[in-house]
């Protein structure tokens, strides 16, 4: 909710803090601020309303009274401009309008007849439209100007009908089947009795409680209006507007279950800056049908019940100190004390809401932090996942290295509703992206030194026969000839799993669904079985003290392609290779991202041992070419031939 | 040779809490339309469920439920309470989903932790210690921690936790008070007890391990998990 800084001091008498002191208050007491921006000599401060509050914070009102408790200063007013007027009191003295509530979705409808005379220059219009502008909100004529400033200052959402193009009264109404509504947007709605319109005698005028329509549009040049304040039914307005996908501020609020209570001052608020901005303004006629309902509820606390949800020792004194700060009543009854809300606070009904408004205005960052006591326990019992975490173990023992790909595929037995194409289904195997995985690492084993890429995944699978599953996979590649995933190899990697569940009480037979391609060898196994018995088998196992191998904080990879070079030396048999190492470092420096020792060779009877190594070349700017790195290998050549070794 | 990030930081939380007695429970990821929102007091048709981007499943279950993907671990909640008896503590990590805009610092799919503790101990001051213990003892340093007023419709009181991490406060969970409403969608009588919290695993892994983009963490790629070698 954005809200302006001069708007909201104009409910104190006193300065408010400094729009950074009060920011931060309203941060550590009341709500997240997404925004604040300095707009000419005002701050636009975005408030985060979230759906608890927005039953009466969307507005300046329901923030001003927050700011009240939180700095302890009351507000002096009800609204920005102080008006005082309840329409109640005209009620009797002008004639009824015709108004009929027809529909099961609205208990609550006032509707006021009224003239407006011309606007008074320099006077309170062009504060209301300066405020309105300053906050993103458009100025359209002065009714309308009016009844949205109404509505952002104290959350009701007001409509405004030009009274010369209503015909007869106002009903409120399904629509009829097939009844078109051209709103104020000029978008022709086609409507259905699932619909709620505002009516006159002839034609549907607006979707209620969502968007009003051309027909009864008002303009600079009314002189009769018509107000609509009403209360409409939260769920109702939510479906419609969400079916005919049209938001706007006054949905909003009607969603958020804004009372009925509001409807009445709104209409009243209203009336009363009409009367501000222009002369010879006319109440004509009045009629409001419906029920507000209760204005209050009460809730009991008892301070043993608010100090053991916060954790600190609070006593009645203070629960009701605070409660008092919110605007709420109080009456003590023993040990207990009831707390009278306000009705339209629809997030406060039991204890625990009274809590978090006694802990946040308090102060979290008063509670201090204890810790729970610890467990005696030296064993746990055996769980699903802690197989899940041996089976993880095991394979990273054999070399396997753990991804983790996406769920949400191009291709399987789930569709899901509104995705992005080529990622709107529930994948049925791990093996299709495992494959994918392990022929493009392949390519970047080089920068590793790998001779054949090894990965797995456990993850979740989903067919319409098993439902979900948990399957493992894992799989190889070979980089180097001769490094293919041996059958035997695969073999003993089941046993070995097959060997640790039964440790765990678990009878599976790991019998993989061995898959070949070429040289790509990939297992999966559903992991069923395994959940089926791992929560009944009572039996303990050793607490969870996982040797935890810290790991390195991560640099990004290079972007650009790397070049590999093999360079093979004979030196003197007892020689360190170092001459070797230190040359390819001097000569390469940063453009080396790895040099790996593959082959050591002893040459029968010559005296003199070959060391092979295989350079990876990268750069992290640019791509580097091959004379580049042909240029460092005849530097590298060249200290070589000076130290009397043998390049072959 | 590596364990994932992810599969590391979650068996850390694991160790972390083993001390005090958290066990580790699993709950399904296509999960039904009650255990993820009605059960966890987010009613249909209510402005709260616009809080998160849902996947909707197109089939629904055997007996007519809408299924989707889990959209929070919190999902496991009510599952766990329904088939167990307070006191208990536990953690439920996993994979969950949301449908929004893929960036740097948001997936369609991420992991996250629930925590559950319920009994008599559980208070805004012994959330407020655990939560400071994990943080602390997984970044290995002294952190500072902030609760915020917020709202989560399973929690009340519900708070945003930040953390003061290389100067600049930054968002990292959410918890507070589990609501009455869990409690009965559950079969307890909802005088109960407890207090919870969710975290997102990505976030604290690419924290701690300074990882630039999360959609690293789900590519694949060997240039990525030889890093932690």
């Amino acid at each position: 909710m954005k809200i302006s800084y001069t708007w909201l001091q104009k409910y104190f008498d006193d300065p408010l803090p400094h729009v950074d002191e009060l920011c931060t208050q309203i941060t550590l007491h009341f709500a997240e601020i997404d925004s604040v921006e300095a707009v000419g000599g005002d701050w636009i401060i975005d408030v985060k309303i979230l759906p608890d509050r927005a039953c009466y914070a969307l507005s300046h009102a329901g923030i001003a009274h927050e700011v009240a408790a939180i700095i302890r200063k009351p507000c002096a007013r009800a609204n920005a401009f102080g008006v005082d007027f309840d329409i109640a009191t005209i009620e009797n003295a002008v004639p009824p309008y015709p108004l009929r509530i027809d529909s099961p979705h609205c208990d609550y409808y006032t509707a006021t007849k009224g003239t407006i005379g011309p606007i008074r220059e320099g006077g309170v219009y062009d504060e209301i439209v300066r405020l309105l502008v300053s906050i993103g909100q458009r100025s359209i004529n002065p009714l309308v100007d009016v009844a949205n400033f109404v509505m952002q200052d104290i959350g009701q959402p007001l409509h405004i009908f030009d009274a010369g193009k209503v015909h007869g009264g106002i009903t409120v109404r399904q629509a009829h089947e097939g009844e078109v509504l051209t709103t104020l947007d000029k978008k022709e709605l086609t409507l259905t009795p699932e619909d709620m319109v505002i009516a006159d005698d002839t034609h549907a005028l607006a979707l209620a409680g969502i968007k009003g329509g051309i027909k009864a549009e008002s303009s600079r040049d009314t002189t009769q209006f018509i107000l609509e304040a009403a209360h409409f039914d939260a769920g109702h307005v939510r479906r419609r507007s969400t079916i005919h996908g049209i938001k706007t501020d006054a949905s909003k609020r009607y969603e958020n279950a804004i009372a009925p209570f509001f409807a009445q001052s709104g209409a009243s608020y209203a009336l009363g800056l009409i009367e501000r901005i222009s002369t010879d303004v006319r109440i004509d006629a009045f009629r409001r049908v419906g029920e507000v309902g209760p204005t209050t509820r009460t809730c009991t606390i008892t301070s043993r019940g608010i100090s053991d949800m916060l954790g600190i020792e609070l006593d009645l004194k203070t629960c009701t100190e605070y409660a008092v700060l919110l605007g709420f009543s109080i009456s003590q009854d023993g040990d207990a004390c009831h707390v009278t809300v306000p009705s339209w606070r629809h997030d406060i009904y039991r204890e625990a809401d009274i809590a978090e408004e006694i802990g946040r205005l308090y102060g979290y960052e008063r509670i201090p932090s204890t810790l729970l006591s610890e467990s005696k326990q030296e064993k746990e019992k055996n769980s699903y996942w802690r197989i899940l975490e041996a089976i993880r173990s095991v394979l990273i023992s054999r070399a396997f290295s753990e991804i983790c790909t996406y769920t949400l595929v191009d291709h399987g037995e789930y569709d899901v509703l509104a995705a992005p194409a080529g990622r709107d289904a529930l994948r049925t195997d791990i093996s299709t992206r495992m494959k994918e995985a392990l022929e493009r690492n392949a390519q970047h084993a080089d920068l590793y030194g790998l001779n054949r890429i090894a990965l797995f995944e456990i993850g979740t699978v989903f067919t319409k026969h098993a439902g979900e599953e948990m399957h493992v996979c894992f799989g190889a590649i070979p980089v180097r000839e001769k490094m293919k995933l041996t059958e035997a190899y695969v073999k003993e990697v089941c046993t070995e799993l097959e060997r640790m569940l039964e440790e765990f009480g678990i009878a599976c037979a790991m019998t993989p669904a061995l898959q070949t391609n070429g040289s790509v060898v990939i297992v999966e196994v559903s992991c069923s079985s395994i959940m089926r018995t791992a929560d009944v088998e009572e039996r303990e196992v050793e607490k969870l003290n996982v040797e935890i191998q810290p790991i390195r904080q991560y640099t990004h990879y290079s972007p650009y392609p790397y070049i590999v070079r093999d360079i093979a030396v004979f030196v003197p048999q007892g020689t360190d290779p170092d001459a070797i190492t230190r040359s390819i470092k001097k000569h390469g420096g940063d453009l080396v991202y790895r040099h790996t020792l593959f082959d050591v060779f002893e040459k029968k009877d010559s005296g003199k041992t070959s060391y092979a190594y295989r350079i990876v070349f990268q750069s992290n700017e640019r791509t580097l070419t091959d004379a580049e790195v042909e240029d460092i290998m005849n530097r590298i050549y060249a200290d070589m031939h000076s130290l009397g070794y043998e390049v072959r | 040779m590596n364990i994932h990030p992810i599969a590391q930081t979650i068996r850390e939380i694991a160790s972390i809490c083993s001390a005090f007695g958290f066990t580790v429970e699993l709950g399904p990821e296509l999960e039904t339309e009650f255990y993820n929102f009605d059960a966890l007091n987010v009613p249909k048709d209510h402005p709260a469920r616009d809080m998160q981007d849902t996947f909707w499943v197109k089939t629904p279950t055997e007996k007519g439920e809408r299924q989707l993907l889990r959209t929070h671990t919190s999902s496991v909640q009510v599952r766990y309470l329904e088939t167990h008896d307070a006191p208990f503590r536990i953690l439920a990590p996993g994979k969950v989903f949301r449908n929004e805009a893929t960036d740097a610092t948001h997936d369609a799919q991420f992991h996250q932790i629930e925590g559950l503790v319920v009994e008599p101990e559980a208070s805004m001051s012994s959330l407020k210690g655990m939560i400071e213990h994990i943080l602390k003892s997984f970044f290995k340093e002294e952190i500072t921690i902030r609760f915020r007023p917020s709202f989560f419709p399973f929690v009340e009181p519900g708070v945003e936790v930040d953390m003061l991490f290389k100067g600049t406060w930054m968002e990292i969970m959410g918890a507070g008070m589990v609501h009455e409403h869990v409690f009965k969608a559950a079969g307890k009588t909802g005088a109960e007890k407890g207090f919870a919290f969710g975290v997102g695993v990505d976030r604290l892994v690419m924290l701690k391990y300074n990882i630039p983009d999360v959609r690293l963490l789900y590519a694949g790629d060997i240039r990525v998990t030889e890093q932690f070698a």
